[in-house]
């Protein structure tokens, strides 16, 4: 099964959120799904409902421990992804780093760039989140130096916290359209009820079940399947659990 | 608000939406010099095209700075003085839609 890499250049753009959301959604479109949080911050798990002083189990070599959270098998992968023997399994490539029987999603923080070129090379996806705002646009360069953006080949593009109200936000939804044609994923609208649900530790599945970043988010799901052949039709009905 | 809108939102029955109308058409792109500057960059293109010119950036040896001379203060000018001073000059940029848009296209032949 796929491993799914979330990485942006620029911290603050939503990849967490973003991560909970298609973990979420992939669960319930019937599959296996594990998130882990490759971050210092430790916040994916707020994205699920949970406290701040709730741990997440630690990932680990071979087993452990497993907490499912919304249907998905949620961890913190951060001080394993400092260790020797991280780095050796990510090298050789042949230890069970990721369940073979689920997707795996990765939610790396922007400045750990090592860790980043560590698991594009085992990545079947990479997705790039970008906000409509220039000190964003401006990382572009960055996502893979050495390679042009309109030469990567893992890559997709997700263009978050949308606002039609707003010029520049119209204009750069229709630029990075334009520039990334087919390897721009989706967008997902803003709405404040995401930081809402935060505040009130719930999912926002739960607490805001008519935001509008709820069918964005489908319809980025869908795309994934469609992307990593995880469905052979990617319309399929849908209920996103809480 | 447009007769049609006005239709919708009385069919709907909704009277707690917001009505705004653009200004510029929904798909019409601006060239906001951020987006010139990704279209010229090499990284983002793959493309060698310097056609916007950035900052002007001196690069001296670090012992230069202390050589520096100190600029004597100058007046204090009145708070926000700058935006009237703004608004008084050029407007911004307007939109080269048509350099853009061939721009993208000759992107996507490439590619």
């Amino acid at each position: 099964m796929p491993l799914i890499l979330i990485h942006s250049p620029k911290g603050g753009v939503g990849s967490t959120f973003l991560t909970a959301q298609i973990a979420m959604h992939l669960s319930a479109r019937g599959h296996q799904v594990t998130a882990i949080d490759f971050t210092y911050q430790d916040s994916l798990k707020l994205h699920f409902g949970m406290l701040p002083n709730q741990a997440l189990v630690e990932m680990s070599f071979g087993g452990g421990e497993t907490m499912m959270v919304s249907g998905v098998d949620l961890m913190t992968g951060h001080a394993l992804s400092r260790t020797p023997e991280f780095a050796e399994a990510i090298r050789l490539a042949d230890a069970p780093l990721f369940d073979p029987a689920r997707i795996t999603i990765a939610d790396v923080s922007a400045d750990d760039r090592i860790l980043k070129g560590q698991l594009l090379a085992h990545a079947d996806l990479h997705l790039c989140t970008l906000l409509p705002r220039p000190a964003s646009l401006a990382t572009l360069p960055q996502v893979e130096p050495g390679t042009p953006v309109t030469e990567l080949t893992k890559t997709m593009f997700l263009l978050n916290q949308l606002d039609d109200r707003h010029r520049l936000s119209r204009h750069t939804h229709s630029f990075i359209r334009e520039l990334t044609r087919d390897r721009l994923m989706g967008s997902v609208r803003r709405d404040e009820a995401v930081n809402e649900a935060l505040a009130m530790f719930e999912p926002l599945t739960k607490f805001a079940p008519s935001s509008v970043v709820i069918p964005d988010m489908t319809r980025i799901a869908a795309a994934i399947e469609e992307r990593l052949g995880l469905v052979e039709t990617a319309d399929q009905p849908e209920v996103v659990r809480s | 608000m447009r007769q049609d809108a006005r239709n919708l939102l009385e069919r709907l029955s909704r009277k707690d939406f917001k009505y705004q109308q653009f200004a510029d058409p929904y798909a019409d792109m601006e060239l906001w010099p951020i987006f010139q500057a990704l279209l010229t960059d090499e990284r983002v293109t793959g493309t060698d095209t310097r056609e916007l010119r950035g900052a002007e950036v001196q690069i001296r040896p670090r012992d230069d700075r202390q050589e520096k001379p100190v600029e004597a203060a100058r007046p204090r000018a009145p708070l926000f003085e700058r935006y009237n001073q703004r608004a008084a000059a050029q407007p911004p940029r307007g939109g080269d839609v048509v350099n853009m848009r061939s721009f993208l296209d000759r992107l996507s032949d490439k590619n």
